[in-house]
């Protein structure tokens, strides 16, 4: 049997800070100490015209090559997460190949998933690797919402963060990668949208959906129905991991840590209570990158790991939700 | 939950200092906003065990038609 393992995880962000003082000096009506009470978020990376999820995904990616450049030639599958990606056609994956040199005769694409993107990744960088079509996957995550906000969305321009991620799954001899759950309802596609594309133009009037037009914002802008959002979550997530503890045969205490999409901190407070988990088992750990998307995840495993707050052998949790709606979880071995 | 339990767990959601009675009107409540949204959803949520639909809020124009909306799911 092969299993696969998590080896590395890199990040990268945008140089530019969007700060919650600059967010109280755009919406002066709002107050500072609030924003960062509700959201758990104090500043995020924005990207720059022209810096794209294409060249965050690059620059995190090149973080892992450039602690062993044997990689490029060992890389045999590359997945690339991004609702964002540079062009329509073709996939930021085939040129990150191209980009960073890597092997020409490997299986490389992008995925279009939102915040349960880098585990529904990690799921298939692991059926790639124990069905034996690769031995060391390459997954980045690369998010740049900042370029689909309206300037005056305030609500939405507070939680999110432009960033990348990128982490090597390996084949490995020890199950270091478990079962996996997941949850798919797209009842919720209208939820978190961006209503418009170069092939689904002006479908919706102002009349009939008024919210798509709210604080300033267009059919090319993203829009999303938090209230919505926050009950799918917490529907989904006990359910899901409820199921997935059992699918793996295992109980709460049998995990060391939780580490959920990092979404806000209100809505992860609630969600650790209705989940019965303690308050030291679960990481947050975002208030200064804000909501990253897809990758929340492996950006708070990563820190997580060089605090040494979570240790090698130690079994964690993870579970994405949101944008689909989708939702996956699986538990790790560090 | 009564009424008066609802309030002091929607003031802290809202942060606000002063005692609501319920006769305010939603537009005049600072913190009033879409993260005030999420945290009656939760209040529901963690006291309730139901969901509260978030659209029903269309109707409101002073807190105590939210009590009432809340208290008509708590019966329900």
């Amino acid at each position: 049997m092969i299993y696969s393992k998590i080896s590395d995880i890199s990040s990268y962000f945008p140089q530019k800070i969007l700060s919650n003082e600059e967010l109280s000096n755009l919406f002066p009506e709002w107050d500072i100490s609030k924003i960062e009470s509700k959201t758990g978020i104090k500043e995020r990376r924005i990207t720059e015209e022209g810096e794209t999820a294409l060249n965050l995904g690059v620059c995190a990616a090149q973080k892992i090559i450039d602690k062993n450049e044997d990689l490029k030639n060992e890389i045999d599958g590359l997945l690339f997460c991004t609702q964002s990606p540079d062009y329509c056609i073709p996939p930021n994956a085939c040129m990150t190949q191209k980009i960073l040199g890597l092997r020409q005769d490997i299986p490389a694409t992008d995925y279009n998933l939102g915040c349960s993107g880098f585990v529904f990744g990690l799921s298939l960088a692991h059926g790639w690797i124990s069905s034996g079509i690769c031995k060391k996957v390459l997954l980045i995550t690369a998010e740049t919402y900042s370029k689909y906000i309206a300037d005056k969305d305030k609500s939405i321009r507070t939680i999110f963060g432009d960033g990348a991620s990128a982490t090597l799954v390996e084949a490995t001899n020890k199950k270091k990668i478990y079962e996996f759950s997941f949850v798919t309802d797209g009842s919720g596609a209208m939820d978190l949208i961006v209503p418009s594309s170069r092939i689904v133009k002006n479908k919706y009037s102002i009349s009939d959906f008024p919210q798509f037009f709210e604080y300033g914002r267009t059919l090319n802008n993203i829009y999303m129905d938090g209230p919505r959002v926050f009950q799918f979550t917490l529907r989904c997530v006990p359910n899901l991991l409820e199921k997935c503890l059992s699918k793996n045969k295992m109980l709460t205490d049998d995990i060391d840590f939780y580490v959920f999409h990092q979404a806000n901190a209100f809505m992860l407070e609630h969600i650790r209570i209705k989940c019965k988990i303690p308050n030291d088992k679960f990481i947050i750990d975002f208030e200064d990158i804000g909501n990253t998307v897809s990758c929340t995840i492996p950006i708070a495993l990563k820190r997580s790991i060089e605090k040494k707050i979570i240790k090698k052998g130690q079994t964690v949790f993870i579970a994405g939700f949101g944008v689909g709606y989708s939702a996956a979880a699986t538990i790790i071995k560090i | 939950m009564n009424k008066d339990e609802f309030l002091r767990l929607f003031e802290k959601t809202l942060e606000i200092e002063k005692n609501l009675n319920g006769d305010e009107e939603l537009s005049s409540i600072d913190g009033w906003d879409s993260m005030a949204v999420l945290g009656l959803i939760a209040i529901v949520d963690s006291k309730l065990q139901k969901e509260f639909d978030p659209a029903s809020l269309s109707t409101t124009i002073t807190v105590n038609d939210i009590w009432e909306l809340i208290n008509e799911l708590q019966n329900s």
